[in-house]
């Protein structure tokens, strides 16, 4: 995750399968760990900094509620990950959520979630129409302009149905298979949704308060006299450079959208290349919703709480792993300017859990980018 | 206006839905109309319900002459209903000490600044200090200094002329203010400079170029050879979320001037903290328990342990001793009234909405039916929240024993709702219902058994119920 120079730097990640996921624990010596696959395709959790020392603690997944006093939530996660046997950020994600709406982490991070699920398959649903629509109306030359209602009403669907019996024919393909590929695609491409769309999707949502957060914490910095504002200057330029890189993938992912009938005929290539596109944007925002609410809800507590937020922050900061941007400029500046930090754990080796420490992880869970 | 407080509760229900830019037409609506035609009571509800948004949006504010004139000394503001204490001043003082102050003032002048002020751009929003005051101020802080200096000269040396001032201002009380409002003015100049360094409000732990700063500013009021320089101290330590950090400072500097007679910088800081404190105690002692929710119980008895202890530390817990039994007083019922008054049908309340409630679809108003259960919940944890936080400090106020009980209660009540529900689990009673449904139940006591006994009494709750629940037929 970091990259300090001399000894030890072998082990940082270089890839990020290697850097793993951010899981959303709330026993505060666990928040913000990472899950990652061992060689031998085991789950691992690595903890940073978690003794005030530099470096990280890895520890096989399955041993870790016998290590740590974990809160109920974080039991359940921790079981329900391990079921899963992933460490996928979207399967870690919806891990989350699905736990979050047990209420174990109390009643406003389950309505949350709740919500958060809801409004996914919204979004879902809104990027499979829009996705239908504009490639139907590419590949017929704009002879066919579909509006909600022709999905809903009889002629419609007959209108609807025939543009796509129409476009199979000229493609050589089965109109089911035309209608599953169309599928496929919009929830493929869900998370992100397409331009042009009045909702934006999570993923492109969490992008732009990326972008923003660079501002941010940019003037922060120059308003600040404590030494927090020192590392907010690195945060503000790895949320720069994330976002960038982040809209770079995003683009790439969405450009085929212009042009749908070369992705709907050689499909099995080209769905493998959005696909690729998806994964990378999902490591790449990774960790970063964490940031973002933890700052959101900083910025309406005082200043001793604001800088406390920025060393977590920093603590946590998701870095994009070396190999992954090899070629791109200012990369190795990036990730060498990023240096661990001692975080300010309180009584966090008691054996107990604080409730209030435990209340404030929560938080987090309250809101939604 | 009889619609003006539903509209204000419309404004305060909205807060967070209004554009800032609206918040800032608002704001300067209400303050221009404060003069012209809407009362100040008025406008202050108004402005009153604004204030959580104000915080946030930090709208330029309608400037004033009078604006202007208290803002060296706005830090040292308290409620007008506080009795004049140690280097604070009443805000019942402002008006009479305007009044007074404009009827010796040459109105040309007057005129003539206000006319400035009108024309002087608004500054842009976000802003933590408005840039029109540091342009406008400083000469008309060092004239009415110096007109309100002559005034308490005259008052010193004549006592008719002293008692014709206190008449004018309307009383002992406000003419106190009054010398150290002129103490205040006098340091304008300086304060402004260490203010930009103080910023934002309220400052939190300091940092040593902020200590630096204002050793250094106060060493050179010292080499001016000004007349009070004391109530710089005031200054810093309103200034401050936690004055006590500001005692070592002003201890180090040992028996170098205040302006009062005797009193070291140490001393002057002593006896600021020693008003605020006993200020505090008193708003606590004399805090309605039907007008604070359990919550903010739980904030004043973490605000009175914090505060006792930095008192004891600092040798300063002696001449307060009876508003801190005042205040312990009040808080132990308010911790029995508010925070463990119906603590069992709260706590037990958020379990049982969950383990009652109907399945969604049999639900007349399932909607309706899920906002209960969720206000339960949040309720119940809310409360059980409000304990674990007094719990930590009960010792201060002596309610440990309360405190230990109430948990313990609470402990095996929850146990016993577990136990029962497991129970019928085992006995096929929420086969109907579902895994999902009994999960869910099961829970809700996992839940409210952690915040109140800990992870590892809930622990073996959560393991009896997941095996329980495994062996549920489908």
């Amino acid at each position: 995750m970091n990259f300090p120079k001399g000894a030890g730097s072998q082990f940082q990640p270089t890839k990020f399968e290697e850097r793993g996921t951010a899981v959303a624990f709330t026993t505060p010596a666990l928040s913000q760990a990472r899950v990652r696959k061992d060689s031998r395709d085991q789950l691992e959790l690595t903890v940073s900094s978690f003794s005030g020392v530099k470096g990280n603690y890895v520890i096989r997944w399955k041993d870790v509620a016998e290590i740590f006093s974990l809160s109920m939530h974080d039991r359940e996660l921790h079981e329900v990950i391990l079921k899963a046997n992933s460490c996928l950020p979207p399967q870690v994600r919806h891990a989350i959520l699905e736990v979050a709406k047990g209420g174990l982490a109390g009643p406003e991070a389950q309505k949350s979630a709740e919500e958060a699920l809801a409004e996914e398959e919204n979004e879902a649903l809104l990027t499979r129409f829009f996705l239908f629509k504009g490639s139907l109306e590419r590949m017929t030359g704009g002879q066919v302009n579909l509006k909600v209602a022709d999905f809903v009403a009889p002629s419609g669907r007959e209108r609807v149905k025939a543009a796509m019996t129409d476009v199979a024919h000229r493609m050589h393909v089965q109109t089911q298979v035309l209608y599953d590929r169309l599928e496929q695609w919009g929830s493929l491409i869900a998370p992100l949704g397409l331009n042009g769309m009045s909702k934006e999707c999570r993923l492109r949502r969490i992008i732009n308060q990326i972008a923003m957060l660079e501002n941010t914490m940019t003037s922060w910095s120059a308003e600040d006299k404590s030494e927090a504002s020192e590392l907010a200057v690195p945060i503000a330029r790895m949320a720069g450079y994330t976002a960038d890189y982040a809209k770079e993938i995003m683009a790439s992912a969405l450009r085929p959208v212009e042009v749908p009938e070369k992705v709907l005929f050689n499909w099995e290539k080209a769905s493998a290349l959005i696909q690729v596109d998806l994964e990378r944007l999902w490591w790449t925002v990774d960790g970063w919703e964490f940031v973002l609410l933890l700052w959101a809800d900083a910025q309406e507590r005082d200043r001793d709480s604001q800088r406390a937020a920025v060393t977590e922050i920093y603590r946590v900061l998701p870095i994009i792993p070396e190999k992954e941007v090899a070629n791109r400029p200012k990369a190795k500046a990036m990730q060498e300017n990023s240096r661990l930090q001692v975080r300010a754990l309180e009584g966090w080796n008691s054996g107990m859990l604080d409730i209030e420490m435990m209340r404030r992880v929560e938080t987090t869970k309250k809101r939604r980018i | 206006m009889t619609d003006l407080a539903s509209e204000l509760r419309d404004i305060e229900r909205k807060l967070f839905e209004i554009p800032d830019e609206k918040v800032a037409q608002l704001t300067m609506l209400i303050e221009r109309s404060r003069a012209v035609v809407m009362s100040a009571a008025m406008a202050n509800a108004a402005l009153g319900t604004l204030r959580p948004r104000l915080t946030k949006t930090r709208p330029p504010r309608y400037l004033t002459l009078q604006r202007v004139f208290c803002h060296p000394f706005e830090d040292l503001l308290v409620p007008s209903e506080t009795d004049k204490q140690f280097a604070r001043i009443a805000r019942r003082s402002l008006t009479p000490v305007w009044d007074f102050l404009i009827a010796r003032l040459d109105q040309a002048a007057v005129k003539e600044l206000e006319a400035a002020l009108r024309a002087a751009p608004s500054p842009e929003m976000g802003l933590h200090a408005d840039p029109r005051i540091p342009r406008l101020g400083p000469k008309f802080w060092e004239i009415s200094a110096k007109l309100l200096r002559a005034e308490l000269a005259k008052a010193e040396a004549d006592a008719a002329q002293r008692d014709e001032i206190i008449h004018e201002l309307g009383g002992e009380a406000v003419l106190a203010d009054l010398v150290d409002i002129v103490a205040v003015l006098e340091l304008a100049l300086p304060l402004q400079e260490l203010r930009e360094e103080l910023s934002p409000k309220p400052v939190g732990r300091l940092l040593e170029t902020q200590v630096e700063a204002i050793k250094l500013a106060y060493t050179g009021l010292l080499e001016a050879g000004t007349a009070n320089p004391g109530h710089l101290i005031a200054v810093v330590i309103a200034r401050l979320s936690d004055g006590f950090q500001a005692l070592p400072i002003f201890d180090g500097m040992g028996e170098v001037a205040t302006g009062i007679e005797g009193m070291s910088p140490g001393k002057f800081a002593r006896a600021m903290l020693s008003g605020d404190c006993k200020r505090f105690l008193s708003n606590v002692s004399k805090a309605d328990p039907e007008k604070v929710s359990d919550a903010g119980v739980a904030d004043m008895v973490g605000d009175f342990a914090n505060l006792l202890s930095r008192l004891k530390n600092d040798g300063m817990a002696e001449g307060a001793e009876k508003e801190i039994q005042a205040a312990t007083q009040q808080l132990k019922h308010m911790v029995k009234s508010n925070v463990l008054g119906g603590i069992d049908g709260k706590v037990m309340g958020g379990v049982s909405a969950v383990l009652s409630a109907p399945p969604a679809e049999e639900a007349a108003d399932p909607e309706a039916a899920k906002q209960a259960v969720f206000d339960a919940k949040l309720e119940a944890e809310n409360r059980v929240y409000a304990l674990q936080r007094v719990a930590k400090v009960a010792g201060e106020i002596g309610a440990e024993k309360d405190i230990a009980g109430a948990l313990k209660e609470l402990t095996g009540q929850i146990e016993s709702t577990g136990a029962t529900l497991i129970n019928d689990i085992k006995s096929g009673k929420l086969n109907a219902e579902g895994k999902d449904a009994a999960k869910t139940k099961l829970f809700a006591a996992l839940r409210m058994l952690e915040l109140v006994a800990g992870s590892n009494a809930a622990t073996k709750l959560m393991k009896d119920g997941l095996a329980a629940i495994a062996r549920m037929p489908g």
